[in-house]
Parts: C-alpha cells; structure tokens; sequence
C-alpha cells in the first residue's frame, strides 16, 4: 500500500458531500496506489456509490479535493476523468440497450479509450473476448440476461481503457460460479496493472480478490486494512451487526480475529451470501 | 385519375413534411426535447435565404450553401447555451423555453420583416412540371424536394446507424450519464444533434420558401403542427417512420381537398387524432409504454 503523495493514483482529500441534511461523505481522505486492489464494505446507504459518483465525477463534492494521477479533478465531469483514466461501472447496469454488444464496447473505446478507426474496433473486440462477451457482440444489449450484462458493464469500463477501476457490486444478484468468473475477469485486469476499487456486499468475493479492505458508514472510514484485520474489527462488526458480514462470519467462510487471517481461496466453495 | 394524382401530390407533399418533422424527431428522439420553436426555425432560415440571396445574389437554389451552415452553427449554439440550461428541470422546462424563443422569435420576424409574405423566387422552376396523361401533371419542384427529404432522412438514419459520431449520438441518446461513464461529453454531443436538426430545418424552410410564399406567423400556425403530426404518425425515434408519417399527413390533406378543397387541414389532423386513438405508440413505435 504505497501511502506517499509521490506515487499515489488516486487521492482524496477531506471530501465532503451532503444531499440536504443526509451527510453521504464525511471529510473523507483516501490513497490508492498504481496497481493497487481495494475493497469497500458498509451496509445500505452507507455512501458507497455516492463515494464512487464523488470520484468518477457524477456528483460535485461540496468541499475537499480530489486528485488522479497528480492532476487535480475534482471540477472536471465525468467524461474528462474517464479520458484521465478512471473507469466505472454501475452497480445495476446501464447498457445502451438499443444498441449491440459490439457497439457500446466500441463507443467507450472510441470516447473514453481515445482509439480511432480499425485500432478500435480491434481493440473493442479484445476487450469483448477477454470479459467472455465475444459470441454475444452482436446481440442487442437491451436483451442480455443479468450476467451478460455486468460483464458488459465491466467490459465498457475496461474499454476506455483506465488505470483505475471503480467497480460497484459486480457480483450482486449472480451465483457463486458466476461471481467466480467475474473475480477471475477483474484479477486479470488487475494483473495488467489497473488500480481497482471493488464495492461489495458480497463480502466473500472481495476477500478473495483484494488486499486491502474499507468499510464506509454513515459517510466515514471506520475500518482499513487487511481484509481479515478490517472484517474482525469490532467497530466494523458493529456496524454490520445482522447484516451480511455476520452472516459469513456464523458461516464459518472468514476466519476472525488474532489468527492469520486467512482467506477463502476461491469463492463458489462456500454457500454464497443471500443477495446482493 | 384525379384520385391517382391527388395522392402523387399527397406523397410528394409529404416528402416536404417529412424533411420539416425530421429535426423535431431527431430533437425528441436524442435530447428528449420537443422543440416547439421549430417551426419559427424554418421560417429563420426563409429569411436568412432572403438575406443571403440579396446580399450575395447567388442563385435562389443554392442558398442552402450558405444557410444551411449559419443555421447548424445556430443549433449548436442554441442547444449549447439556452437548451442546455434548461434540461435536467423536469420535462415542462424544456417545452417552456422552446415555447419563449418560438414567441420571441415571430416576434423579432415581425419586427424586422413585418407581417407581408416573402418567398424564394426560382422563375420557372416553380411551375415546370412533367405531365403523364391528361389529369397527372408533377411539378418538378416538389419532385426535387421529395427526392431530398428521401436523401436527407434516409442519409440521416444510416449517418446514425453505422458512423462514429452516429453510434455515439445514439448512446447519448439511451443514456447520457452512462455515456459520460464511457467519456463522451453529452453536452457536445447533443450540440451536434441540434446542428444536424437544425441544419434539415434549414433546408425544409428553404425548401418551403420555393413551394410556397412565407410570413412571420405561419411557422407556429402550419409548420410546426405538420411537423408534429408527421412525427406522432410515424412513431417517435424513428427516421423511417417519420418519412412515411409525412407522406400519410400529405396523402390525406390531398384526398381531403379532393373531397372538399376546404376540408385538406382537417383531413390531414383527422388522420393524426386516428392515430393517436388507433396506435399512439405511432406505425413504427414500440408497444411499450414510456
């Protein structure tokens, strides 16, 4: 976890946002490093996808800064991030449904990813085989069942090419074996060297993938660090009290406290979490 | 064949609605806006053709050369700064700024140009005609403006289907925040989609001007209404729909002055309410309710 400002990607900066009286950020600071894999934990309307609409530039933050790649952003839309290089998905995803597979893989190559002409296309392609949507690229995006499309919505991020990654519950409303092939998709990109950070509530997908766990509540941190560390916290537990971590822990799937803090290697051994 | 030829003019006709309607349902089908000063618009670019044509002295027929440009530029700069703002402010908002630039701009017209009517004069052209039998005679203006709506329309929807900037005004047009999520800059996008609206409204005012003589009043009064009925006809968001809307619109306001010659108005909106009772959604539209 590189923590020093020199080699930081991504950096928040006492960021704060309020929707009336709701506080969804609370002087929020955080560092993510080049390559770095992160996971955000919290329950409901903790501000998770607040934070990630903070960072990829869907909401305005009332006061702090926000910088990526040592350039200052926190006034710049969303399309210019996604050019500096931050990509997002949405937690229900949003295809251009009227539109093929193919073709909304290509829009964000061509827009977010900057490509032009055959290096596109050919880039869109790859990004389509690698997320598994090669045989559907010219089906309609509006007719893709659930998993088809959060691979799309992951394989549009992955098309603008980013260094980082905001990916916001991938794995919610999927099986076991499908989350499993999401996490070796998102695993694979990281390998590349892109920066991701992975909302989720279903929390054995994210231990199994990253190395540093936050949990956000009522707009602040109040766990980070290694994911067993963070998830045996007893301020973390507190705040999860009934809620899907607990459940885990009963299931015996995460190991808590003092030991080594194992974790489960592969996730789709265990029962999975009940929803999303 | 009085019949046969009232529904040649009724289809040619048509051919100019359609070439009117295709701005406000390429405005609709991608910035959800209806532009109710469209009809205003296409009187603009009358005048503009007025202006540039005694200015420049350039031929009547090729002012499009020049207004077609100034009015894009206009589009572009209209949605950039007035339209824009008033998005993202419900659905009325919208219509209540296109309904003040519609006020303001007959207004402004009837300021500078006054209430007497202009036209484009094209000589002969405007009455040269190719006669098949005794009761069919085709003028060749209106054939020539059926052959560019068909073009422009047609031209339009393949632009939208296969080019870049198509698919990506097309994105925009599903939803624009996941756009900006893949980094296309809506707001320019949507500026291009006004400048291409805007550019066909030009082209139909000019083509109206040729066809017809113009005042300040009858953008609102006619255009819009035959634009809008073309559009609701065909079915919202699509460019095929809209040509053929046009060309029903047409076809019935023609057969509707072969009953009645009073009756051509009404028949054309006759046919549009029976739509709108028989299938809402349009001919091309989907089922599902939006």
């Amino acid at each position: 976890m590189p923590d020093t400002a020199d080699s930081a990607l991504l950096e928040l900066d006492c960021v704060t946002k309020r929707f009336g009286k709701v506080v969804v950020a609370d002087g929020l600071s955080l560092t993510v490093g080049p390559g770095d894999i992160v996971g955000i934990v919290g329950p409901n309307g903790a501000g998770k996808t607040s934070l990630f609409g903070l960072i990829a530039g869907d909401l305005e933050p009332g006061s702090g800064e926000i910088r990526f790649g040592g350039t200052q952003v926190t006034r710049l839309d969303a399309a210019a991030r996604c050019k500096l290089g931050i990509g997002r998905t949405f937690q229900v995803p949003r295809p251009f449904g009227g539109m093929t597979v193919f073709e909304n893989t290509l829009v964000a190559a061509q827009q977010g990813g900057g490509l032009r002409g055959r290096s596109s296309h050919a880039y869109a392609a790859q990004v389509l085989e690698r997320t598994g949507l090669d045989r559907d690229a010219n089906v309609p995006a509006g007719r893709l069942g659930l998993l088809q499309r959060k691979r799309l919505e992951l394989a549009r991020a992955l098309a603008t090419q980013p260094r980082l990654l905001l990916l916001d519950e991938v794995a919610g409303g999927l099986t076991d074996p499908e989350v499993a092939e999401l996490v070796e998709i998102v695993r694979a990109t990281r390998a590349e060297g892109v920066a991701v950070v992975w909302i989720e509530h279903v929390v054995r997908a994210l231990t199994a993938a990253v190395e540093r766990l936050i949990c956000l509540a009522a707009g602040k941190f109040v766990g980070d660090g290694k994911p067993a560390e963070v998830l045996a916290n007893p301020a973390v537990r507190e705040v999860f009290l009934g809620a899907e971590v607990t459940t885990s822990l009963a299931a015996g799937s995460i190991v808590p406290g003092g030991t080594s803090g194992q974790i489960p290697a592969v996730p789709g051994d265990a029962p999975a979490a009940p929803d999303g | 064949m009085s019949w046969v030829n009232a529904i040649i003019q009724g289809v040619l006709l048509g051919g100019l609605y359609a070439l009117f309607a295709c701005g406000l349902s390429l405005m609709f089908g991608v910035m959800k806006v209806i532009n109710l000063a469209h009809g205003d618009l296409a009187v603009v670019a009358g005048y503009v053709a007025v202006g540039v044509i005694a200015v420049t002295h350039i031929p009547t027929v090729w002012s499009f050369v020049l207004v077609v440009p100034v009015m894009a530029v206009l589009g572009y700069v209209l949605q950039r700064t007035l339209i824009q703002a008033s998005l993202n402010r419900g659905l009325l908002t919208p219509l209540l700024v296109t309904f003040g630039l519609s006020v303001v701009i007959e207004n402004g017209l009837l300021q500078f140009f006054s209430a007497n009517s202009h036209s484009l004069n094209i000589g002969s052209l405007v009455s040269d005609s190719i006669s098949v039998g005794s009761q069919i005679s085709i003028a060749y203006l209106l054939l020539v403006i059926f052959v560019v709506a068909v073009v422009v329309l047609l031209g339009l929807q393949y632009f939208l289907s296969v080019s870049r900037q198509g698919r990506l005004i097309r994105a925009v047009a599903d939803d624009r925040e996941a756009a900006q999520l893949a980094g296309a800059d809506y707001r320019h996008v949507f500026g291009i989609a006004a400048a291409i609206a805007f550019a066909t409204v030009a082209l139909a005012g000019i083509a109206f001007g040729m066809y017809s003589s113009f005042d300040p009043t009858i953008g609102t009064d006619q255009l819009l209404l035959f634009a809008f009925a073309a559009v609701v006809i065909g079915g919202l968001g699509s460019l095929w729909g809209t040509l053929a809307g046009g060309i029903i619109l047409g076809v019935a306001q023609q057969i509707g002055a072969q009953i009645n010659s009073a009756d051509q108005i009404l028949a054309g909106y006759l046919i549009f309410l029976l739509v709108l009772l028989i299938r809402p959604q349009g001919l091309t539209g989907a089922r599902t309710p939006s």
